[in-house]
């Protein structure tokens, strides 16, 4: 087992390290901004962010009620069209999202707070198979840069690789499962702090209340099958709850709740962790988001040093192109 | 004295405001008020909230709002008016509006559906309680349902809606052809042209052009006027640019 130089400088704020990252990105917005693939945080995503919400979207049809027509032509003759859809594999997404934290570190006592910007890039490629299978491949790489307490500086990479499948027939419930490879470093030299293989499993089932409101419930297993070193190993086992509300065209507010087992691979650690996301987000253009972003997060461990509760409060800016 | 002839300028505005008037009368168009039994309308005839304006078989009507708002009933329709005439009801038949952009918010119900705009041309049609038909020349229009929170849906120039009156979901919209529609609209071409005409020429244009790209076929599926009916046609072809429109000998509109 390869053991980065570096972490050995801070035997015990690895365990933080990960735990920070995986929190972290579970407070972004769940549209837009989450970087689709972060490995041990998809399961935090709600659903909406790493995973790709569903592009199948009902054909428009023009059907013809049995019933008579009052067999006037004063309103012309409709044509119909048929609209082709270019599909367009690619999305490149750059954001940066910037919290206030009152508990950096994720500790039971002493926290501190502080301020801290997570820049990154998605870059996915989603091949169509058929109307409802694809393939999704991409890299992520985000930036974890804190005001104050900079040693809890780190960088996340994720390169991921799996199959995405729609059952229009069972209410719109989709399938995925990925395998995910995660590398976290320090940010100075990108020394490795831990590396992660896991099989990501998510099956989720959107509820359409209108047109301009849905939740999607959702169960996501992250089963770790190597990691480096071990100790931070965990799988985690999810349910997650999202609301999405469109005010307008253009405005949007997401509720998420989500409740995770974590289940270590060593030291006999279990925990349970509770997480609350709200977010507001603005499309300026079909390009452009700014968002408002907080999330809540309890912790609880059968390890009670591990115990932490913490408010992210703060904003992001999206930028989003498919081609 | 200032003050009273102040009031009442005001309340003279605010009355006429309050106002559309019958500008196009084709046939048989009764005037229903609460005031008066059924009457014919004619043109100049004011038209205020709680009255309603009805059209029988073969006739056609014109009416220009307060706000320079136009719309334009076909046979067999029947549309009530309240807010000072900025809402209004279709209970039957067919009409046409054209919504200048400083006109402001415009509303039509239809049973469960409403319809709003701040600027568009298109069509809307209701036939009992089996259909609504929503169509657009130019312009963006909003589709609602009245008593359901966040169920409402943009329909972009080109597009067509149909779905029940009654309806606790809206459908997704159609794309349909705005030539071939101008085309052979009565409610276009035996009234004078609508101030809209050049925008909708605009996109008649910009379909075309999509046309040519592919990113729309036109496909031999068409609705033959009023109703849901699909009719498949032989061969799918794009629409020639429109003739330019005609007037009737109809009353025509007042200044």
């Amino acid at each position: 087992m390869i053991r980065s130089p570096h972490f050995s400088k801070f035997p015990l704020r690895r365990p933080l390290f990960i735990c920070a990252a995986a929190l972290i990105i579970a407070g972004q917005p769940t549209r837009g901004q989450a970087p689709p693939g972060s490995a041990q945080n998809r399961a935090q995503l709600f659903g909406q962010g790493a995973l790709p919400s569903p592009t199948v979207a009902p054909a428009a049809e023009v059907e013809g009620y049995a019933v008579a027509s009052p067999n006037e032509k004063d309103i012309g003759e409709q044509q119909i069209l048929k609209r082709m859809e270019e599909y367009k594999p690619f999305t490149i997404s750059i954001y940066s999202p910037f919290y206030w934290t009152s508990n950096a570190a994720l500790v039971s006592s002493g926290e501190q707070d502080d301020v801290f910007v997570a820049p990154g890039v998605t870059l996915m490629y989603r091949p169509r198979i058929t109307n409802t299978f694809y393939l999704e491949v991409g890299v992520v790489q985000q930036f974890f840069f804190y005001d104050q307490l900079t040693e809890l500086n780190f960088a996340s990479f994720d390169a991921i690789a799996g199959l995405v499948y729609y059952l229009p027939q069972f209410h719109n419930l989709s399938l995925r499962g990925y395998y995910d490879y995660n590398r976290l470093t320090d940010t100075d030299n990108f020394d490795e702090l831990f590396v992660n293989n896991s099989i990501i499993l998510n099956a989720e089932l959107p509820f359409r209340i209108a047109r301009a409101q849905q939740i999607f419930v959702g169960l996501n297993l992250n089963l770790s099958f190597h990691g480096n070193p071990e100790s931070p190993r965990r799988n985690n086992y999810s349910l997650y709850a999202n609301y999405d509300l469109a005010l307008t065209r253009s405005f949007s507010l997401d509720a998420g709740f989500q409740f995770v087992v974590r289940d270590y691979y060593s030291g006999d650690r279990t925990d349970v962790n509770e997480i609350l996301a709200l977010s507001a987000n603005y499309r300026v253009q079909e390009w452009l988001t700014l968002s408002a972003l907080s999330s809540f997060s309890w912790n609880q461990s059968n390890q009670s040093v591990f115990d932490y509760s913490v408010a992210n409060i703060g904003g992001g800016v999206a930028l989003t192109l498919k081609f | 004295m200032l003050v009273c002839l102040i009031v009442t300028a005001i309340c003279l505005d605010a009355a006429q405001l309050k106002e559309a008037r019958v500008t196009h009368v084709v046939n048989d168009v009764k005037l229903i008020s609460a005031q008066a039994a059924p009457h014919a309308a004619t043109v100049g005839k004011s038209v205020r909230d709680g009255d309603a304006i009805g059209t029988g078989a073969a006739s056609r009507s014109e009416l220009i709002l307060s706000d320079q708002a136009i719309v334009r009933l076909g046979p067999k329709t029947t549309v009530s008016f309240g807010e000072a005439t900025r809402t209004m009801n279709l209970g039957e038949g067919a009409m046409l509006f054209q919504i200048p952009k400083s006109a402001g918010d415009v509303k039509i119900k239809t049973d469960a559906i409403t319809t709003t705009s701040t600027g568009a041309t298109g069509i809307i049609e209701r036939h009992g309680q089996f259909y609504v038909k929503v169509l657009v020349l130019e312009g963006t229009v909003r589709c609602y349902l009245t008593n359901r929170l966040g169920e409402s849906l943009l329909l972009q120039s080109g597009q067509i809606l149909i779905t029940k009156p009654d309806v606790t979901a809206l459908p997704e919209p159609a794309d349909f052809d705005i030539a071939r529609e101008m085309k052979t609209c009565l409610l276009v071409r035996e009234f004078q042209p609508l101030p809209s005409q050049r925008r909708i020429e605009s996109e008649e244009q910009k379909q075309l052009n999509l046309i040519a790209k592919g990113t729309y076929i036109p496909s031999n599926l068409v609705i033959l006027g009023r109703g849901t009916q699909v009719t498949l046609v032989n061969a799918p072809s794009t629409t020639p640019p429109p003739k330019p429109l005609t007037n009737t000998d109809h009353q025509s509109r007042t200044p």
